[in-house]
């Protein structure tokens, strides 16, 4: 291996040696990433189908895009998936990652079974979780009825859970356009929340064992009570994990599609198409028979510039209180 | 040793690859090797694949490659992208508004020259197809796909319950329908909860679509530009499938409602004939068929896919494909189909074969059932109508059947959002 230790010496520095080894690399994101991404951006603006482009349109499918209620609808129910996938997967996973950075024993055997999930295949997930929601058949139901509880249509079920728990509470009466996300959609959000807790956790951990061990110890000291220690050194310090946490897992939930596809319907989206999300959206509308590529590439533009925004907005507003 | 083993994987994984490259079906010995795509299962598959391996054994020069696909969106969907990617199979079942788009894309391959070919078929053979079915597979005067799976709707109805109510026949028309749903719907241990149902169903366009029909709508207007649904015929029909469904009924996800008739806890219910197939052998009661119950008018609708050809296939695979289709649509082959599968045969004679008349001694009302072909209809079968169709399920059928919204409403603002798919 000596011409190799030569090279190294030699031409380690080298800016053209450097480009040569992000070409592999480089190659795989242009061709995978970017030329696709700037295919659909082009694509938007013409006829397509059947991988055949049929004509100009300019922004006439935005225009179309725009009028069509089930796409607003579609954003509103992944708005809502966001909403409650978020929060619950950054509080869990939180927790759960402070209780497992201290020192208990089967350690290992914690972490590895909060990680299981997300090794699993999503598609296994899915179905065994749809077997878990069934209405006469789930294990859930099973032990719902056990307690005492009656069983819930989970996958089945249309109503808003605001518009059911009003129901529980006895008030019949309850104001349109405020019923919530269905309890389908719940059902889907337990879903991701439990299969993506994992990766957190472990994105958590390492955030929490890079905090130096003196802050605690100085903490200790100077007589600071368990929250005082989280709110006051663990939390600021955690705060650009935190951050990169709320980051990806906002991203990565505008564009559930898996779950939706296999634990929903048929028809897929249903009930009501109140678990139609905005990438089963584009997808139907781009892959069913009578389906539109380009217009699914504009629907995939709107979503681009949605979550791009979103990001910049966290980032002006959230990152202020990011201690790096 | 760690680098060696990384080496050998590599290799290993390359040359995989390699194979799997080279492994692409060549035809050799003369043999001439079809791909049909098709999105049967379960029972239906199989009794498809027994077919198919019989005529591969009758012809030692075709051999017929029968890939399932799962459901039919999943089917659509492949098909769509392998027309795309210009690599579409030989054979495939296609609805009407799939063949209407390959059409347009220049992918589906005109039938007329194999029909009118050496070995095509004669005109008093084509006269006897089912009355209806090659019409529907023609487009501006040529035949681009043929009938395959073709089933309209039935009641199954269980003998015994009907006459634990003191009823003898199944009902024949709307009134009698619900009165008898009505009788049949009853709480036999007397705790105040219903434990026998009248009818049971699921949440489908397709019941919606028959009850329009039978009540004198129509699902488009006319020219197929605008929806028709909406109608009062077709609020009428909807009030009617509510009180059906959900008076003396119950609305089950899925083809829970089968279970529930097998089970003997529900009197009757509406189901496509390919049903049979599904239950057959699953229940301990007398059971029987019998056809739709009419309204103003008598009135079915066929479902079920046909089949196309696609013209990218070089010519000895489109010619072993129609050999394929000649024989899967003969008389006494698409008989035997109709008895494994319950679809109904696609001609008349089959209806004659002896094998057709000792199944109709076997299920009683079968013949009656399969006589509704005489008078039925076909869906509009524009890709506008294929894709607003799920707005006349999901936003129209199925928020009345949940009670969400009452027929009229829900009927009005699925014609919204069809029209806008119609207009778009």
């Amino acid at each position: 291996m000596s011409w190799l230790s030569t090279l190294r010496r030699k031409k380690f520095m080298d800016p053209l040696t450097a480009a040569l080894y992000l070409v592999p690399a480089g190659a795989v994101v242009v061709i995978f990433r970017m030329l696709p991404i700037a295919s659909a951006f082009v694509l938007s603006f013409f006829d397509v189908k059947m991988g055949r482009i049929r004509g100009f349109v300019g922004l006439a499918q935005y225009a179309k895009l725009l009028q069509d209620p089930t796409f607003w609808s579609s954003l509103g129910t992944t708005a809502y998936y966001v909403a409650g996938v978020v929060p619950l997967s950054l509080f869990l996973a939180l927790l759960a990652a402070v209780l497992l950075n201290q020192k208990i024993r089967g350690l290992g055997f914690y972490r590895t079974v909060y990680f299981l999930p997300v090794v699993t295949s999503l598609v296994a997930v899915s179905m065994v979780w749809k077997w878990i929601f069934h209405p006469r058949l789930g294990l859930l139901n099973y032990f719902f009825e056990l307690v005492g509880g009656g069983s819930l249509q989970w996958l089945d079920e249309p109503r808003g859970i605001f518009e059911m728990i009003a129901g529980g509470l006895g008030w019949s009466w309850w104001p349109d356009g405020f019923a919530g996300p269905s309890l389908a959609l719940i059902a889907v959000i337990i879903v991701a929340v439990w299969r993506g807790i994992g990766y957190n956790i472990v994105i958590f951990l390492a955030g929490l064992q890079n905090i130096p061990g003196q802050y605690y110890e100085a903490a200790r000291i100077d007589g600071a009570s368990p929250a005082q220690v989280f709110w006051k050194v663990t939390w600021p310090l955690l705060s650009p994990t935190t951050f990169y946490v709320l980051l990806s897992t906002t991203i990565v939930s505008f564009q559930v599609f898996t779950q939706i596809y296999l634990m929903t319907g048929p028809p897929v989206g249903g009930p009501m198409g109140t678990t139609k999300v905005i990438v089963y959206y584009l997808f139907e509308r781009g892959f069913d028979a009578g389906g539109n590529m380009g217009y699914a590439s504009a629907v995939a533009l709107v979503l681009f510039v949605i979550i791009l925004s979103l990001t910049l907005i966290q980032r002006r507003v959230v990152e202020r209180r990011v201690y790096y | 040793m760690g680098r060696k083993l990384l080496l050998v994987a590599v290799v290993g994984v390359a040359a995989v690859f390699a194979v799997a490259g080279c492994s692409k079906q060549e035809d050799g010995d003369g043999v001439v090797e079809v791909q049909f795509w098709h999105a049967m299962g379960g029972p239906l598959g199989d009794t498809l694949d027994g077919l198919v391996a019989e005529f591969n054994e009758t012809h030692p020069d075709i051999n017929i490659e029968s890939v399932s696909m799962g459901r039919y969106q999943a089917l659509s969907q492949k098909i769509m992208a392998a027309v795309a990617a210009g690599e579409p199979p030989v054979l495939a079942q296609a609805y009407e508004a799939w063949t209407g788009e390959l059409i347009e894309n220049g992918s589906a391959e005109p039938l007329d020259p194999y029909i009118e070919g050496p070995n095509g078929l004669s005109p008093g053979e084509l006269a006897d197809f089912v009355p209806g079915l090659l019409e529907n597979n023609t487009w501006d005067g040529t035949i681009y796909s043929f009938p395959f799976n073709k089933s309209v709707r039935a009641i199954y109805w269980n003998k015994n319950l009907f006459e634990a109510a003191g009823l003898d026949r199944a009902p024949t028309d709307w009134d009698e329908y619900g009165s008898m749903a009505r009788t049949l719907t009853r709480d036999l241990d007397g705790d105040g909860e219903t434990d026998q149902w009248g009818t049971a169903g699921q949440i489908s366009a397709w019941m919606f679509e028959n009850l329009l029909i039978q009540n004198g709508g129509e699902i488009l207007t006319p020219d197929g530009a605008r929806a028709a649904f909406d109608s009062a015929e077709g609020i009428e029909a909807l009030e009617f499938m509510v009180r059906l469904l959900t008076d003396y009924g119950k609305v089950t996800s899925g083809y829970e409602y089968q279970n529930d008739f097998q089970a003997g806890k529900v009197g009757m219910i509406e189901g496509s004939t390919v049903s049979l197939s599904y239950m057959e052998g699953k229940y301990t009661f007398d059971m029987a068929v019998a056809p739709l119950p009419h309204g103003k008018e008598r009135g079915c609708f066929v479902a079920g896919t046909n089949v196309v050809i696609f013209s990218e296939a070089p010519k000895a695979k489109k010619d072993a494909a129609w050999t394929f289709i000649k024989w899967f649509t003969s008389p006494e082959v698409t008989a035997r189909w109709a008895i494994g599968t319950g679809y109904a045969p696609v001609r008349m004679s089959a209806l004659e074969s002896e094998s057709m008349q000792a199944r109709f001694e076997e299920i009683e009302g079968l013949r009656e059932v399969l006589a509704q072909l005489e008078f039925a209809s076909y869906e509009p079968r524009s890709a506008a109508w294929y894709a607003g169709r799920k707005y006349l399920e999901e936003g129209g059928v199925e928020s009345a059947l949940r009670k969400q919204k009452d027929p009229s409403t829900a009927l009005a603002e699925a014609a919204v959002a069809v029209n806008a798919e119609l207009g778009g």
